[in-house]
């Protein structure tokens, strides 16, 4: 008291101190910073993301190099060899020119690439300079053509001879420095009908352990023969390895009057165009009434047991006439110009001299064998096409008609590139390693151009569209990214994946969304509040749950359960409804002195015994539904068992797999029932008492009240629980990965697995490579899964903000 | 003017025994005769929120259409007790009670008795007016449609009685299928009365109606009860003496916990029996 008079407040009281100013001033640009910073990094992977997929549905980009001379003379083919080195250009008198090329490893928007140095628009000529090498003398013939993938040229006669060239190049290293050699390595010419009869059209499929010449020839008659080589790699225990002439087949008289031939890349097949412009598919069959070396080597094949005689030995086959297809049959005025087999030798370019350019492909008929037909169709040309060449790295080829150059693909039916040339090209061919392409006007000029295309095969059609490739009987949406042989062309739809996606997504909110509402509204709604405290945390540890520790369980655990207790299963989803609400009723029509025992919200103690003894019922009697209605014949033994694995298939016509949506239903159903729980129970605690006594005091019943006034002022906040788990479930990746099969399949049958976007981004991660296209299309899957999860949130705050204003309660 | 009052107080207090004895036996027997009581608080009425007894030893006879005022100080318990008539309180976890109330005749603790039953005789207005976010018709044919009558005729008729009982029909009737939230509070209010007569309860029970309305609000709520006690027995509490003057035929006044003084609306205000609730009326304290 003796203090009070002698206060005196503080004068520097209303200040404010510099380190709160400051604090309070760093706080608030930190704070503005690391927003701004998040927004800016998730917008940084976005854009990122963006530029990884963009490639992929760029075209192919060309540009000229430069012009190689070489001497002047008549050219029918030329090639250049895979490191883009020692182009050569070769005429019908066997004379090879051969120009070395300088190229330098240059590193050019951070890939390596070679480059040729370029002076006056000529490419530089290297240290070899320009050479030739000649493989025959005084032997004419009509015909070359050159195989740029098998590297062989293809000389043939009016003699009926044909003499194969192979131009061999390999690499030499001396002291890190690379030149590439060249061999040419040729046969003595091949004899096929009778001696004379001239050569019309020649197919030879070189692979590694077969060789098959197919030759139309002129007989003199009115109807062209037909005449095949084989050879095969000898088998014998002395066999120096290489090819030995096995035989020959005449295969004439199966087409009336073929003009050209051409093999498959098995060899089990010949495409044969007639006159008539119909093309005829034979088929290769074992022929048993050829006597002698019939199985084709026994062990001691080789053993000098062929003697040389002048009787040409016969092949063990015969030719079936299989297919007759009219490839132009819709276009009268159109004849066919040109049959050319893609990279693989599985699909034919068709071309027709108004420009027609099909694609024709084989594929398994379900009633066995193959057929052929057109899987796709470009554009027209203006004319029927000149040139003609295949990528051997993919499903491209480039074709020209006059000055008109274009790069196609054949799967996508997309032009890559195309262009018109100040002269008409003679040749026209694309690089090895589809990084260069070749033009000369024939007369010496070869000009290259850089070839930049890393994506052919990517593209709008690819990613979403039906496209029939290869082997399949019609066109569909297929992801097969890698496969077992170097022709094989990946397949890249996203189709599956995202239906893969949904269908997890779907099969796991049908099980979780009912149960985690329903919980949540018991919980909320029904249950005494001591419980509800004790139920909710424990719900949200099941959240906190590693989902790999689900799948592990999924996979390993309840797959094989469930697999042979699917009925079980059905009977127990059955029951377990109907039970409760049997149980509901029965329970409201006991006195109310009986109930009142049990006191409110504690009524779950009753139900709990009758559930677990419902569950265990279901369990048990499901092997008796088993018995009673999924009964089948056993196809191996012929006896009637019980068993829906069997049953499935044979009532639905779909399959029936262990790791199935059903499992993953389960799993990822557990994962997402906490979070969709607990937002939920929130949204419906949240639902003002005032509310809910204002019901209950109009006399509704507990249920009325949750059903009528609670359930819809707390919509918005339900919608959003299913919603976040949603966004859960597409993007979990660790229970799909594991407890499917990762078959990327698109159906919706419950008991068949999936592959979702996430998954496959996890599957296939270890066979991208960097920039490849399937390093792309994971970016692409992973743009997807963005989407989707963007646009489903979106929408999803658009109705949950219109719920909310829709059954909003009274404001406080 | 405090020593001048704490004269009376002992005075008064030398009496409290006996007072608090006879209180109910002498309001009993002044006004609320058996064939007029409705709801009997009885045998020494009880109440409980876990171990906290919040009412004690109450004796009580409300009569039938008639407006009953409960007032008391903040806390004194008169809400509980009103809650009890419905049993709004059971949604409380921990509660017990002793004694017994009957509401015509029939114990609302007999555990034979549906609550929803009892909540469909007893209707219940709220402190704060709380209509259901649906339209001005479902919030008033709720109490309807939970009962299971859905028959469009019956329904229409409902609402149209309900809002001219609770004088709301002129102002809303073209507007009946739009969210009853864009109403004013005073309206939202009503239409809480008028969603409470819709299933025609025998007793309305109401919660400080108007604490949360302005006076022109108030006002009209005040004459709705007036007019609503010809068909209804209303039990309210309020805060407001004026209010409890206004429009209660009795009132109790009720402290800590305890029933002080119960009797006509007009002697209780104008003479007192005890010295607690002329403090209390003329706001010596509250």
């Amino acid at each position: 008291m003796a203090d009070t008079p002698s206060f005196k407040p503080d004068p520097h009281r209303f200040e404010v101190s510099k380190r709160v100013l400051w604090i309070d001033r760093f706080m608030n640009s930190f704070i503005k910073i690391g927003g701004v910073g998040v927004i800016a990094a998730i917008f940084g992977i976005f854009l990122f993301i963006l530029a990884q997929i963009t490639p992929l549905f760029n075209g192919a980009e060309v540009r000229p190099v430069g012009t190689v001379e070489f001497a002047e003379g008549e050219y029918a083919i030329f090639g250049i060899d895979e490191w883009g080195e020692l182009p050569f250009m070769a005429g019908r008198d066997g004379v090879f020119h051969f120009t070395d090329l300088e190229r330098e490893q240059t590193t050019d928007d951070e890939k390596v690439a070679r480059r040729y140095t370029v002076e006056d628009g000529a490419v530089v000529v290297g240290e070899r300079g320009q050479f030739t090498r000649q493989v025959f003398e005084d032997e004419t013939y009509q015909h070359v053509k050159y195989d740029s993938g098998a590297k062989q040229a293809v000389f043939s006669s009016a003699r009926g001879t044909v003499r194969l060239v192979k131009v061999n190049y390999r690499p030499v290293f001396d002291e890190s420095l690379r030149t590439i050699e060249v061999e040419l390595e040729t046969e003595s010419p091949y004899q096929l009908g009778e001696a004379g009869q001239a050569i019309v059209d020649v197919d030879v499929l070189e692979a590694e352990d077969l060789r098959v010449i197919a030759a139309v020839q002129q007989n003199g008659e009115d109807s062209n023969a037909l005449n095949l080589l084989f050879f095969k790699a000898g088998t014998g225990l002395f066999d120096e390895g290489g090819l030995t002439l096995q035989g020959s087949v005449d295969a004439s008289g199966l087409v009336e009057n073929p003009v050209k031939v051409r093999v498959n890349g098995a060899g089990d097949a010949l495409l044969v165009l007639d006159d008539q412009d119909q093309l005829h598919y034979l088929r290769r069959e074992y022929d048993e009434s050829v006597a002698g070396d019939s199985g084709g080597g026994g062990l001691l094949g080789g053993l000098g047991g062929e003697e040389d005689s002048d009787e040409p030995k016969k092949a063990p086959y015969k030719f079936v006439h299989v297919q007759t297809i009219k490839p132009l049959g819709d276009r009268p005025e159109s004849k066919i110009a040109s049959i050319d087999w893609l990279f693989g030798r599985a699909s034919l370019v068709i071309t027709g001299t108004d420009g027609e350019q099909r694609i024709f492909s084989s594929y398994s008929q379900k009633e066995g064998g193959l057929t052929y037909a057109q899987i796709n169709e470009f554009p027209n040309l203006e004319g029927g096409a000149d040139r003609f060449d295949y990528s051997r790295r993919n499903r491209g080829f480039l074709i020209t008609h006059g000055q008109n150059v274009k790069l196609q693909y054949a799967t996508t039916g997309v032009t890559r590139w195309e262009d018109t040339l100040e002269y008409i090209p003679q040749l026209a061919g694309i690089g090895p390693k589809y990084d260069l392409l070749m033009f000369s006007d024939g007369t010496g000029k070869l000009n290259l151009s850089y070839l930049d295309d890393p994506h052919p095969e990517a593209g709008w059609k690819a990613f979403f569209g039906k496209i029939w490739y290869e082997g399949q009987p019609e066109p569909q949406y297929t992801w097969q990214s890698t496969g077992g042989e170097s022709s094989f062309e990946p397949k890249l739809s996203m189709m599956p994946l995202i239906v893969g996606s949904l269908k997890g997504t779907l099969y796991a909110l049908m099980f979780a969304v009912p149960i985690a509402i329903l919980a949540g509204m018991y919980s909320s709604q029904f249950l005494s509040a001591r419980w509800a405290k004790i139920i909710k945390p424990t719900m949200e540890i099941m959240a906190s749950l590693p989902s790999v520790v689900l799948g592990f369980l999924a996979a390993l655990w309840l797959a094989p359960i469930l697999e042979t207790r699917v009925p079980s299963v059905v009977l127990i989803i059955v029951l377990i409804p109907t039970v409760s609400v049997a149980f509901g009723f029965i329970w409201s029509q006991l006195p109310k002195n009986t109930r009142t025992l049990v006191p409110e919200g504690a009524e779950f103690w009753a139900l709990i015994p009758v559930m677990g003894l419902v569950t265990w019922i279901g369990w048990e009697l499901g092997p008796a539904l088993e018995q009673a209605l999924f009964v089948v014949t056993d196809e191996a033994t012929g006896k009637q068992v019980a068993d829906f694995r069997l049953w499935w298939p044979e009532a639905t016509g779909t399959p029936f797999e262990q790791r199935n949506s059903l499992v993953v239903g389960f799993m990822m159903g557990f994962a997402v029932i906490p979070i969709i729980f607990t937002i939920a129970e929130d949204a419906m605690s949240n639902v003002p008492i005032y509310l809910r006594s204002a019901s209950l005091a109009l006399g509704a019943s507990r249920w009325q009240t949750a059903w009528r006034v609670v359930l819809p002022t707390a919509a918005a906040g339900i919608f959003a629980a299913v919603m976040i788990g949603f966004g859960r479930a597409v993007g979990e990746t660790m229970i799909v990965v594991m407890a499917t099969g990762n078959t990327p399949i698109m159906e919706w049958n419950i008991f068949s697995g999936m592959r979702t976007l996430a998954a496959n981004i996890a599957v296939e991660l270890p066979e991208a490579a960097q920039h490849s296209t399937l390093y792309r299309a994971l970016f692409l899957g992973a743009m997807l899964l963005f989407l989707l999860t963007f646009t489903v949130n979106t929408i999803a705050e658009v109705i949950r903000q219109h719920l909310r204003g829709k059954y909003k309660a009274v404001s406080d | 003017m405090t020593t001048l009052m704490s004269e009376p107080e002992t005075q008064e207090t030398s009496k409290p025994q006996p007072a608090d004895q006879t209180a109910a036996g002498s309001t009993e027997d002044k006004a609320v005769n058996d064939s007029e009581t409705l709801i009997e608080v009885k045998d020494n009425f009880g109440f409980n929120y876990g171990s906290t007894q919040v009412l004690f030893d109450l004796n009580l006879r409300i009569p039938n259409r008639k407006v009953t005022a409960l007032i008391g100080p903040s806390g004194c318990g008169k809400s509980t007790l009103l809650r009890c008539f419905n049993r709004m309180n059971d949604l409380i976890d921990g509660i017990s009670h002793t004694g017994d109330i009957t509401i015509g005749g029939q114990s609302i603790f007999d555990p034979a008795l549906e609550i929803i039953s009892l909540r469909k005789k007893v209707g219940m207005v709220f402190q704060k007016y709380n209509p259901f976010p649906k339209t001005i018709y479902e919030n008033v044919v709720f109490s309807l449609r939970v009962s299971g009558r859905n028959n469009k005729a019956l329904l229409d008729e409902t609402v149209e009685r309900s809002l001219r009982r609770s004088a709301l029909w002129d102002e809303v009737k073209d507007r009946l299928h739009e969210s009853a939230l864009g109403l004013s509070g005073g309206q939202m209010q009503r239409l809480c009365i008028a969603r409470a007569i819709a299933n025609e309860p025998e007793v309305i029970l109401m919660d400080e109606p108007c604490s949360a309305l302005d006076p022109i609000a108030t006002g009209k709520i005040e004459e709705l009860i007036d007019e609503l006690k010809t068909d209804y027995t209303i039990v309210i509490v309020t805060h407001n003496m004026q209010q409890a003057t206004r429009v209660s035929d009795r009132t109790a006044f009720f402290y800590l916990g305890k029933l002080i003084e119960y009797g006509e609306t007009t002697k209780l205000f104008t003479n007192p029996q005890e010295k607690r609730t002329e403090d209390y009326v003329s706001g010596r304290f509250g």
